[in-house]
Order: C-alpha cells, then structure tokens, then sequence
C-alpha cells in the first residue's frame, strides 16, 4: 500500500438504508450498510441472490430500480453527499466520476449500433470530446511553443501514425543522423514492433517518440513534433477498445454487438465504464456469464489496467473465491445488513460471522482447495468429497453406459452453402454404475450436446451408445420409451425446467402418470416419498413453482428426475445457476441419493470447482473431442494437457495460498 | 496468517488497515441465520391464475368493464326484465317523437320504441360477438398451435394460408361471402362469415405464443420423460400460450360485435326480421338532423358494449403479464 493512511476515502457509505415500496408496504433491502473505499483501491460486495449487494451499489449511482428509493443513511463521494444531491450532480457524476460495467454483456449494449458508437456516446455524455480538446491544445502548445500539451493533443492519431511509421521506414532504410541504412529485413521487423508499441488512441506522443527511438530512430522527437493533427474522437474509441484488451481495435469498433463473443462485449462494457477515466469504477458480477479461461483473462485485464489509471473498482460477486482473489477488502452481505467486512485475507482465514463462516465452507473453489490441502496433511480426502468413490467389484468393471466414437455434425445455414458444424468429435467414454462422472467444458465445447444425445433427445450422427450392454440405436420405439425410466434429466435453468402452471404435485406425478405406474393414491404416496427424499416438506405438494426458490425448484427437478426409479441421471450444469450455499446443499444431496440408490450420475459442467466436490472421474471437453480422461485426483494434481491445467488455473481463487479456516471443514447447511 | 484479530469495529486489525476498514463483525443476533433454503409454509398456496385474479380484483377497470359486460349479458338473456314494449309495435303517428313517460328515449322514423329496441337488439350483438370468437379461437387456435409446434412444412403451409387470410379484409370479405346467403340469412351464416374471415390474428399470436414456450426446458424435460408430441403440446404448451390468445380474444369480440353492425347497417348482415343495433343505425341515418337522439342511442349501446370487451382485455392482459403493464 502506497497510499498515506490520513488519505481522504474516495466512497464512504454510512448506515445505508434502502427499500422498496410494493402492495405489501415497505421493504427494507440495504439495512444499516456501512462502505468505505480509498482511492486505487478494490473492494468486493459478496453475497448470495437478494442479500442487498446490488442494491447498494445502484444506491451509489442513483440507478435503484422502479420503487426502491434510499431511506436513511448517507453515501459520500469524494466528501460530496450523494443522497441529497440533485439530478444534474448525480448526472454528472455518473460516467465521469464513477462508471458502471454491467452484469449481462448480452444485453447491456444495444445491438442496432455499432460497438464504436456507443464508446463515442459513453464519451460524448461526459463531454470528453477528444476534437475540440485536440484543438484547444494544439493552440495553447503553439502559443507556449512547449512540448507539454493538453491531454487530448497527447494521443497519437491513426493518420499521425501511419504517417510516423512511414518516417520510421524511410529513415531507418536510407540511414540517417550518421547511422547506416539497414536492410529490408530488419526494417520491416522495426516497422512492425513499432506498429504493435503505438496504440492509436491510446499511445501518447512522449510515448510514440520512445517506441519509435526504440525501434532504431535516432531523434523521433522533431517527427513526432512534426505531425499537428492528433487523436480524433474515432482513435480515441478504437484507443479505449484497445485499452480494455481488443485487439484490432480500429476495425473491431466499426462492428455490431452480435458479432462480438461474450468476452468481447465484457471488454467493450469495460471499455464505456472507463471511457471517462472515473475515479470509481463497479463492477456488478463482471463476469458471471463467461468461461472461466475468459473470465480470468478479463479479469486480469481490468486488474492492470484499474491499477495503471489509478481507478478504484468495487466488484459486487456471489463468489467468494473471486472476491477474495480480486479484491484486498471484503464486504460480506446477508439479507440487507453487512454482516462482517475487513481485509480480504484475514476474513478469509478468520471468518468470525456464522454467516461467512458458512459460505468459505460452501464456496466450492475454497472447498477444491481444502481438498487438496487435506491430501496434503494425510486426511483421507472421501471425508471432504460429496463422492462415493466407485472402485466397484474387484475384476469386471460394471459400465452402466458406454459411448463409443460419438459424432454429431449439425448443419448451419450460411449464406448460401449449408455448411457442416462437427459439435461433438470421435467421443468414447464409460460411465460406471453407481459412480459420477463430470463431462468439462467451456462453452461451445460439444458437452450439452452429449448430453441430449444421452437423453435422446438428438439422434448422433456417428457412433453408438450402449445403455446396459444394449445399442440404443437397435432399439423399437415402445424400447425407447422404457429407456426414459432409466435415463433422466436435470436441467441447468430451475426457472425454466418446471410448468408454471403445473402444481407440484401434477409435476412430480407427470412421469408417474406418462408410464402409467400404480393407482392414484399410489402416485400420491410415491409423490410423498419423493418429496421426503429432496428433503421438501409434504406440504409443497400443493404449491406452484414460482413460489419457490431455484434451490428448491431444483430439488422438485430432481424428484421428479427421480419418480420413475431411473439408474442414470443426466445432470445438465444442475448447479450452475445456484447460489453457493444452496449449491453445496443440493450436491450434498445428489451424494446422499446417489449411495442410497446407487444412481450413476453424468455431470455436465463448466465448473471444476464443482466437479472435484462431486465426481469421481472427470473428462475435459474441447471443440467437441474429450482431450483428457482422468480420475478427479489424477486431472486435478497431475493435468497432462496445457488445457486443462488452463482450466484449473482460471477457477477463481485457485491461487490464494489461504487455506480457509479448519480442515474439518463447517457444516454448510 | 496474523494471529491477533481485534474484531470489534473499526478497530484497526493490522498496522496497514485504514480508517473505515478494520475487520468488523456484525452481532449474530441482528441478523440470525436463517435455515438455508427452507420452505415458507406458512403461506397459502396461489398459482399464475390465482396469482392473476388477486391482481385483476384490485383494478378499477376490471370492476366497470365486468359490470358493464354483466349488464350488456343480462340484458341480452332478459330482455323482457327491463322493458315490457314490445319492440316491433310502431305506430306511425309517433314518428321521430319526443321521450314520454314508458318511452325514456323516444321514437324513431316508423314510430317504434328506441329503448326497446336498443334492449333487444343487445342479443344479436352478443351472440355473434360470442360465438365468432369462439369460432376464431378454436379454428386459429388449432392452426397456430399446430404451426408454432411441429414447425417445419407445417408451418410453412399453414403460416402461408394464414397470410392469404390476413391479406383479406374482414368486412370486404363478409360483403362478398354475404351476398350468397342473400335468402335465408340467419345469425348463424353472420358468425360462419365472420369466424372464418377472422381467424388469422388469433392464428399468429397462437403461433407465437406456441414458439416461445416450446422451447422451454420444461418441454424437454415432458419429452424425455416419455410424453407424446401431443401430449405435450396440450398439456404443457398451450395451457402456458393461453393467456395471450384469452386477451386477443377479447378484444377481438368487441371488434365482431361491430363488424356485424356494419354488415347489418349495409344490409347484408342479419336478416331484416332481427332486431340489431347496426339495422337500427342504418335506418336512423336518415333522421340525423331532423332527430339526431334516434341515431344516438343504439350507437351509444354499441359503443358502450365493445369499450366494456376492449377494457376487460386490457385489464386481464396487465394481470397475465405484468411485465407488459404501463407504467
């Protein structure tokens, strides 16, 4: 820490209220929070959905959505109170003094214009007009005739650029200042390393007249000097693209949002939130709808470039691991009130809350951790795992399902020509009865697609799957329609996975009720038992999805998965949209099941944190081929491919040399 | 790992912590845990419908226009309770005269009762705006869902047929189709004419509404337990599509209930021995300066009536989809 410690806070939140007016009176959101953030520094929001987090950090900017409205308390920033000032301050603060980089990259930038556009508008709203800036410099630096100019005359132009590099070419080929010409070869690379150093729209003129010195130019300074006319409002926005890390950035602006990936328009966003240089930037889940390779990469981006400006950045996350990794102050919320804030670390180690004291327990990138750090001290790791460790019958393996050579080409149309996607590559795995098995990926890797082809739910354009030692493909269609019993589903989104306007009751007995299994009042019973297995109380029965949460919706998912006693249960990233506290539940429970029943479970996931908790063997998908098959132990302490271990490295506060607090670990529930 | 902690707040835990970020601890009592997930029993059970109806019962619209539909229905099914003039007794020497006492709103050209008439004519309007919705509602209903679903060639053929329709004006249509029941027109041949002519609208929103949920993991998880593609269509697709064909439908009957009194005011539309509010306008038409209250009465009824449908559609439509609502 460089900083004095007499330094003024940059954002001081002071027994924050907040609440929302609805038909049922006030309801308190933020109760009581307390927030100081420094100048340059990071601080993380933690908590899971509906704890105020997001709350609190709309409260900061104004942007409280339809009723909610600060109640009591105060927010200063930079000693101004922000609750009591009027709506042209607040205008004005937004952007140029604290920006905002959004949850949902998808959706947060308006596809009709082009990603250049909206930077320019982010710059235009703050009135950093980089043109008239130029000029009102350029007039000052030839009235002083100093080289020191103002700040937007500071930024090289693509013209001044190409013009430089030309200068640079011609100089180094013909020789110059005594020095002698070069060949073509070595001018070229020079041209080159120079071409990568200046950054149009970012790169300054002291910086352009080091890069081109450095590249072999005797004195750029009188060349640099030479070019009047400077960054326009164009460079400047290719200049914060680039700066956000997007490469080819001149041409990447002039493209609209649907042909930029996820990590792209997190970058692009990231860009707008800095385009104004603000003091404070938020950042509310950056990331949470990326790849974990992408996400890091990001990350990292906006770690060094945070910390180049001199920004401060508050990140408000449900996930504890990154808090801790990104950010040296935590703030922990619970249902409205912070329940305990200090340094990331000390937290981390010492978590005095009974409340964060669950969630270091639950966070599953910790939890990997402390099962490697248990192997480490000898504690046998089973204790540690939500696994069942399938070793099976000494001799014959018993293979409840075995893919073969599993090739699916879908066809996309493009312009014309239909072209041929291969989604899933010359795949072959087993999946052992009674055992676990995480298929890992990122996104587009081919995994979901295996998994539908499980279900049948797609046909496979190559290759075999034998359910039991028999092809599916040889089977009749009343066959099939036992194979469902067998076979199940838990899909990714609870939100998405249950009829709205079927009952409980209705969803759980549908199965029951499709296979024709017993009288009515036997499915009532059966529907009873099930829901004492997801451990729902009877009374559920009568109720409707949207009056449950995700984790319970989830569980009625898997009672039903469960009705029709199936052997094999297809789990489609079942956790992912969960909260951590609610995930470890809901693992902890797949566990219980799966040693009750012997279920073999086929684990879909994006999320090795996750996996080393539940699986017991694990394959590493890429561009639809399996590039690694491995026990949990072996991918995870000795990877062999570069991918994977890429993978492991990205999981959010896998490199925290903490290990959280007792090794016995605390009970999450 | 420093060892000593001072967990109280804001006091500084380590030399580098600075003011405002020591580490604090909140008081477990203030906030206590609460059980991870659990389920409020305690409240009762409501489901989208029930939710919908506590919305709509608070709305000040939902009460006028289910009043104002209540009265037009009753009026429709009794006439006799609220007049005991017979509408087809006139009596020429009461031409276009004023309001008298058992004759609130006057007389027409022929001498024959307004208000009785406007009592009875409720009925034709009302059944023909009734039963074509019902008409539209299962025959673009059944196409919609059918296109939306199974998709492919069907809905190409059927998306195609739809816009042939589509492209065909209502009214003009009626005109045309009317004239071949020139003898012997009864309501039904008005309700045929209209439904089928109608239906397309009812068809794509249908069809819509059918696309957007199938693709709902709720209907892949039905087809992986091994329902039917008709199965789940009925059971789990179009319970989910029906709200917005219930709100088109509605609105929609306010528009029949006027097609058929432009059809009956050019003629061509209900029989002449019908008592309709379109006849009564057509025929009051040519006493518009002489006695313009002869013309605004079954105009006044007519307008009332649809503006009750419309509103009852906007107001059930707000507490289907919340999201939809004005702010």
């Amino acid at each position: 820490m460089t900083q004095s410690h007499a330094q003024e806070p940059l954002l001081e939140i002071r027994d924050l209220d907040v609440s929302f007016t609805t038909a049922n009176g006030e309801v308190p959101a933020v109760r009581g929070a307390n927030l100081t953030i420094y100048p340059g520094q990071s601080v993380a929001i933690v908590g899971e959905s509906g704890s105020g987090k997001s709350t609190t950090a709309h409260a900061i900017i104004s942007l409280l959505p339809g009723t909610g409205r600060v109640t009591g308390g105060s927010i200063r920033f930079e000693g101004t109170e922000i609750t009591t000032a009027s709506k042209q301050e607040i205008v004005d603060l937004r952007g140029r003094s604290i920006g905002l980089v959004p949850q949902d990259p998808m959706s947060n930038l308006n596809p009709v214009w082009s990603i250049g556009f909206q930077v320019k508008e982010a710059l235009r709203a703050n009135n950093v007009d980089v043109t008239r800036g130029a000029r009102k410099g350029l007039e000052s630096a030839l009235v002083t005739s100093e080289t020191a100019v103002a700040d937007g005359d500071r930024l090289i132009g693509r013209k001044s650029k190409s013009a430089l590099l030309d200068v640079l070419r011609r100089s180094l080929l013909e020789g110059h200042d005594g020095k002698p010409p070069v060949s073509q070869k070595t001018a070229d690379a020079a041209v080159r390393a120079a071409d990568a150093r200046i950054v149009v729209g970012s790169t300054t003129r002291l910086e352009a007249v080091n890069a081109l010195e450095d590249a072999g130019m005797a004195t750029a300074g009188p060349a640099v000097d030479a070019q009047r006319v400077s960054a326009d409002l164009d460079d400047r926005v290719a200049g914060l693209l680039a700066e956000a890390g997007l490469p080819d950035a001149l041409r990447r602006a002039k493209q609209y949002p649907h042909e930029f990936s996820g990590g792209m328009r997190q970058r692009a966003l990231i860009a707008i939130g800095l385009a104004a240089r603000p003091k404070l930037l938020i950042a509310d889940e950056p990331t949470s709808a990326l790849d974990v390779t992408v996400q890091r990469t990001i990350l990292d981006h906006l770690e060094g470039l945070t910390r180049e400006l001199g920004t401060a950045v508050l990140f408000i996350t449900h996930d504890l691991g990154l808090a801790a990794e990104r950010a040296e102050h935590l703030v922990v919320m619970y249902r409205g009130k912070v329940v305990e804030s200090g340094p990331s670390r000390q937290i981390l180690a010492d978590p005095r809350h009974p409340y964060t004291q669950r969630l270091v327990a639950a966070a599953p990138s910790l939890a990997s951790r402390r099962i490697q750090s248990a192997k480490q001290a000898g504690v046998q790791a089973k204790e540690l795992k939500a696994t069942t460790g399938g070793t099976g019958a000494a001799g014959g393996r018993d293979d409840v399902v075995v893919v073969k050579n599993l090739t699916k080409v879908f066809q996309i149309r493009g312009s014309g020509k239909q072209k041929d996607f291969k989604a899933v590559d010359d795949v072959s795995f087993s999946l052992e009865r009674g055992t676990t098995m995480a298929l890992v990926g990122e996104s587009g890797s081919g995994k979901s697609t295996v998994a539908n082809i499980m279900l049948n739910l797609l046909e496979p354009t190559e290759g075999s799957i034998h359910f039991d030692g028999v092809d599916l493909s040889t089977l009749g269609s009343s066959e099939l329609f036992d194979f469902r019993r067998r076979v199940q589903p838990i899909f990714q989104n609870p939100y998405g996975s249950l009829d709205p306007m079927y009952s409980i009751f209705r969803t759980i007995e549908e199965p029951l009720r499709i296979h024709k299994v017993g009288s009515k009042k036997e499915r009532e019973q059966r529907v009873r038992e099930l829901l004492d297995m997801v451990a729902l109380p009877q009374s559920t029965m009568r109720r409707f999805p949207n009056e449950l949460s995700g984790g319970q919706r989830q569980r009625i998912a898997i009672a039903r998965a469960l009705a029709l006693r199936p052997e094999v249960i297809v789990c489609d990233e079942a956790v992912s949209a969960l909260d951590v506290l609610v995930q470890a539940q809901i693992l902890e429970l797949l566990n219980d099941l799966q040693t009750e029943l012997g279920l073999s479970y086929l684990f879909i996931t994006h999320d090795l944190a996750v996996v080393r908790q539940i699986a017991d063997r694990v394959c590493v998908m890429k561009s639809g081929r399996i590039i690694e098959a491995a026990t949990t132990d072996e991918v995870f302490d000795t990877p062999r491919e570069e991918y994977t271990r890429e993978l492991l490295g990205a999981i959010p506060g896998a490199n925290l040399d903490v290990v959280p607090a007792g090794l016995e670990g605390i009970d999450p529930a | 790992m420093p060892e000593i902690f001072h967990p109280e707040s804001g006091s500084p835990a380590q030399p580098s912590t600075r003011p405002g970020q020591g580490h604090f601890v909140a008081d477990v009592r203030e906030t206590p845990l609460a059980v991870v997930d659990s389920v409020n029993e305690t409240e009762a059970p409501s489901s989208l419908w029930g939710d919908a109806w506590r919305d709509l019962r608070v709305r000040p619209l939902f009460w006028i226009s289910a009043t104002l539909i209540l009265l037009v229905v009753v009026v429709a099914l009794f006439p006799s309770l609220f007049t005991t003039v017979d509408p087809k007794f006139c009596e020429l020497r009461n031409s276009l005269g004023s309001p008298q006492s058992g004759h609130p709103f006057g007389f027409d050209r022929q001498g024959c009762d307004v208000y009785s008439r406007v009592i009875y004519g409720a009925q034709a309007s009302v059944t023909v705006g009734l039963l074509t919705t019902v008409g539209v509602v299962l025959l673009g209903g059944t196409i919609g869902a059918l296109a939306g679903f199974y998709g492919k060639w069907w809905d190409t053929i059927l998306s195609r047929v739809t816009d042939i329709f589509f492209a065909i004006p209502l009214v003009l249509a009626a005109i045309v189709v009317g004239q071949v029941f020139s003898n012997g027109k009864t309501v039904w041949n008005v309700v045929a004419v209209l439904a089928v002519f109608g239906w397309p609208q009812v068809a794509r929103i249908t069809r819509g509404a059918v696309i957007s949920v199938k693709n709902n993991d709720f209907v892949t998880a039905a087809k992986a337990l091994g329902a039917s593609k008709l199965e789940t269509l009925v059971r789990h697709v179009i319970p989910n599509a029906a709200a917005p064909i219930i709100v088109v439908a509605t609105v929609s009957l306010g528009t029949f209930i006027v097609a058929e009194a432009t059809l009956s005011f050019l003629g061509i539309g209900l029989p002449q021995s019908v008592l309709s509010w379109g006849h009564d306008i057509a025929a009051a038409q040519t006493s518009l300066r002489t006695n313009a209250s002869v013309l605004f009465y079954p105009s006044a009824a007519l307008a009332i009536t649809v503006l009750s449908f419309i509103m009852m559609g906007d107001a059930v439509r707000d507490a289907l989809d919340p999201k939809a609502r004005k702010r």
